[in-house]
């Protein structure tokens, strides 16, 4: 009996080891962020974490279906704690010597993809793809945010050799 | 058109094989979700409509005062429900005739830079600028839940930033 004792109770204790060093293995500033890290490690879908003082952040690298000239696209989803900011890597460094043509451009890819919006930061010269997404509880977050990580790519995707004529 | 087109064929391409089927002559999902929420926020005075006449409403829009921040009394913020995701959409402003585009474009993007939750875009045919940005659809019980701080931040911006956005294209 003693015997047995010993053996269950060594069991319990290598199952809380093993519970505690997954729990300990990721370590989040906020419940959303986990949320996320949970369905994406459900999903089986392959991430990487990257540090940050201010969110969560989880980048996937997709590899495009339609785009002739894009080896991957790079998307992170930026977890705060009310909301999700999924950002795609810089696409292009505009030829800004016409804004307007730039700004007509890039209105127009915007008016005719759904989900996302192509941005323009003047002070890094580049175009970007990005989407928010608030949090809401038991609302399957992860879910939400995975969509939309995927989305984001597959605009990118079918988009990209339109914003790539904007190049210098 | 072309925006609904697209909006239907990313979701399409998201969706799994036999989830978001419709049963004949039912109402939207999403429209059920986004009505069912509303009131819980408080808003019990949205008004629906059916735009395609199907018989169920599909377009929801909640009315806010505008408290003389704008042309006009109200700030409406429309939500066109569709089978598998939803287009938040309300207008900002007129664009005068003679506005410089280039002005106009450049206001836009510092928008789309720095708010957060949809998109600023800009009806250069019809002269007029407007919020827009669609939501997908992953559970049809939290659905609305995810609608609705789309459809508060828009107003929430046409509201706080009319004035700038005018004077800095007029």
């Amino acid at each position: 009996m003693k015997r047995k004792m010993g053996l269950l109770l060594a069991l319990c204790c290598l199952l809380w080891a093993c519970g505690g060093a997954a729990a300990a293995e990721e370590e989040f500033l906020y419940d959303a962020g986990r949320e996320v890290a949970v369905y994406l490690d459900e999903m089986g879908r392959s991430y990487t974490t990257q540090e940050s003082e201010q969110s969560d952040r989880f980048l996937i690298r997709y590899k495009p279906a339609t785009s002739t000239t894009l080896e991957a696209v790079s998307v992170t989803a930026h977890v705060y704690e009310d909301f999700a900011s999924v950002v795609g890597n810089n696409l292009v460094e505009p030829d800004t010597s016409d804004m307007l043509k730039l700004y007509q451009t890039l209105e127009s890819v915007n008016d005719g993809v759904s989900f996302v919006r192509f941005l323009y930061d003047a002070n890094a010269g580049v175009i970007y793809p990005r989407v928010d997404i608030p949090y809401v509880e038991d609302g399957d977050f992860g879910q939400m945010v995975e969509r939309y990580l995927y989305l984001t790519a597959l605009v990118v995707d079918q988009h990209y050799d339109e914003l790539a004529a904007l190049e210098k | 058109m072309k925006k609904v087109i697209c909006l239907l064929c990313c979701v399409a391409l998201t969706l799994s094989a036999g989830t978001f089927v419709l049963a004949e002559g039912a109402e939207l999902a999403t429209a059920a979700s986004v009505k069912a929420y509303l009131p819980t926020v408080g808003w019990d005075d949205y008004t629906a409509r059916d735009t395609d006449g199907d018989g169920f409403d599909d377009e929801i829009m909640i009315s806010y005062g505008s408290g003389g921040k704008t042309a006009s009394d109200s700030i409406d913020v429309y939500c066109q429900c569709l089978d598998g995701a939803a287009r938040v959409t309300c207008y900002m402003c007129e664009v005068p005739e003679d506005a410089d585009p280039l002005k106009v474009y450049e206001q836009l993007n510092e928008f789309n830079l720095n708010l957060t939750f949809g998109r600023w875009l800009y009806n250069e045919e019809e002269g007029y600028i407007y919020y827009d940005q669609e939501v997908y659809l992953v559970d049809e019980e939290s659905f609305g839940a995810y609608v609705y701080p789309y459809m508060e931040k828009a107003a929430s911006y046409v509201y706080s930033f009319y004035e700038r956005i005018t004077s800095a294209i007029e």
